[in-house]
């Protein structure tokens, strides 16, 4: 049974806004981390809250060590508590990632390694989806390390790593905003924002279990999979990782609305671009903006600044086929989705061309033409998402 | 008018009109009826779980 319609969950959720809305001491993310440990463990059982537990510990502390060395002279020691927590993260993730691309991974590596504790790491990972803290633990480290923001403590860093409502996938909130959270005094929950709010869950609810599930069932049974055979399928697979993904995301941002907890939009309309390039922007926006400020500006203006402003649309190639190989080994550690990661950048910088030539020539279509032109670049989207999902849709959803 | 262009007006009021509730409180109704005789256990995890 899917978390969403356990009630057990909703109980859970329900409390956590109830307990959050007395006046107890101590910070919002405090008492929400609190809170949040409690319902994990009721939810999950203690011994997955106690793994939980110990590897923010390990962040914490780690992170703790890195920003008290930062100003210190002791290059060496800062150099090798970045190079471990760098190791340890990558290597955890990679452990997840084979887990998920191989299903006989947990008992060939109790072969190899008898020693290491696989049976309780790994079902923690897939329970707690490490994918998504993964990617929170570089944005932790990129705005404690880099922006100098403060650390919060363990208990609070828990709310933001592994929050009750983005437990199932996300999406990627941003350490900044969760630290502001403090700050802001948060918005008065009148009965029209609490129906606002229930609005926003129930779209969410009805997308995935009305329109995703309705698609299902209608093209592959009650208890048919999921699987792209043929191109059709890849079509329908999309229409239906659309409302599944965005009825999820829009659960969680109801959820925290609730509670006070920034938590970010995930999608807006993506079938409405008419561009790869935009798509990107309005699909999995989370994950898109944090690949942005992590990989590709930071890459872009390194290559500016050596090769020049002029060469600046040229040299974005590289950055955007960085940017996506990242997304795509995010989702599998696979050769189909690093060859899927390299097209989608190269697909990209080719449409950056593009566009940079047609603002040259100024060709600007008269506005029926336009109306007509931008229809079928929505289609040119729409079939080249789903050409692109048909070739890597057998890695995620096996037949 | 569809709920994507409806909402982005509403969310910035924190009161809303009698005929605005009364609208959303039926589609609310709407939604959770046809969830109702949706629902069943076999339904499948959301394809991003476990990520």
């Amino acid at each position: 049974m899917t978390l969403l319609i356990n009630p057990l969950f909703w109980i859970l959720a329900i409390a956590v806004y109830l307990l959050l809305l007395i006046r107890l001491p101590g910070s919002l993310t405090f008492r929400f981390g609190l809170f949040n440990l409690a319902a994990l463990t009721i939810l999950l059982g203690w011994e997955v809250s106690l793994v939980a537990l110990g590897f923010v510990l390990l962040v914490w502390t780690s992170l703790n060590l890195l920003t008290f060395l930062k100003n210190k002279p002791n290059l060496a020691g800062r150099s090798l508590i970045s190079l471990g927590f760098s190791i340890v993260l990558i290597f955890l993730f990679s452990l997840h990632k084979f887990n998920l691309a191989n299903s006989t991974f947990s008992a060939q590596l109790k072969q190899v390694a008898p020693w290491f504790p696989a049976e309780i790491l790994l079902p923690f990972f897939v329970t707690l989806s490490f994918s998504y803290i993964f990617v929170r633990c570089i944005d932790l480290a990129h705005s404690c390390i880099w922006k100098n923001k403060p650390l919060i403590d363990p208990i609070s860093l828990m709310g933001y790593l592994m929050p009750l409502h983005m437990l199932v996938s996300g999406p990627v909130n941003i350490y900044d905003d969760h630290m502001q959270a403090n700050e802001k005094s948060s918005p008065q929950m009148t009965p029209s924002r609490v129906l606002l709010v229930i609005n926003e869950i129930t779209t969410g609810l009805f997308y995935k279990f009305v329109l995703a599930e309705g698609i299902r069932i209608y093209f592959y049974g009650l208890n048919g999979n999921i699987s792209a055979i043929e191109w059709f399928d890849s079509f329908i697979l999309l229409i239906y990782i659309f409302f599944d993904f965005a009825g999820y995301s829009k659960i969680a941002r109801g959820i925290g609305l609730l509670y006070g907890i920034p938590t970010p939009v995930n999608f807006n309309a993506p079938f409405l671009a008419t561009s790869v390039t935009e798509f990107w922007t309005r699909w999995h926006m989370s994950l898109g903006q944090f690949v942005l400020r992590s990989f590709f500006t930071p890459i872009q203006l390194q290559l500016v600044r050596r090769v020049g402003v002029k060469w600046a649309a040229t040299s974005s190639i590289v950055p955007l086929v960085i940017s996506f190989c990242f997304v795509g080994l995010w989702h599998r550690y696979s050769w189909v989705w690093f060859l899927w990661g390299v097209a989608m950048g190269i697909l990209m910088a080719v449409e950056k061309f593009v566009g940079t030539f047609l603002i040259k020539y100024k060709w600007s279509p008269p506005k029926g033409v336009k109306i007509a032109v931008d229809s079928l670049k929505r289609g040119y989207v729409f079939l080249v998402i789903a050409m692109f999902l048909y070739f890597v849709a057998n890695e995620v959803f096996p037949t | 008018m569809n709920e994507n262009q409806l909402l982005p007006t509403l969310k910035n009021k924190i009161h809303l009109t009698f005929w605005n509730t009364t609208a959303l409180l039926i589609w609310i109704l709407f939604k959770l009826t046809l969830l109702a005789s949706m629902m069943h256990k076999g339904a499948a995890e959301f394809i991003y779980a476990g990520f």
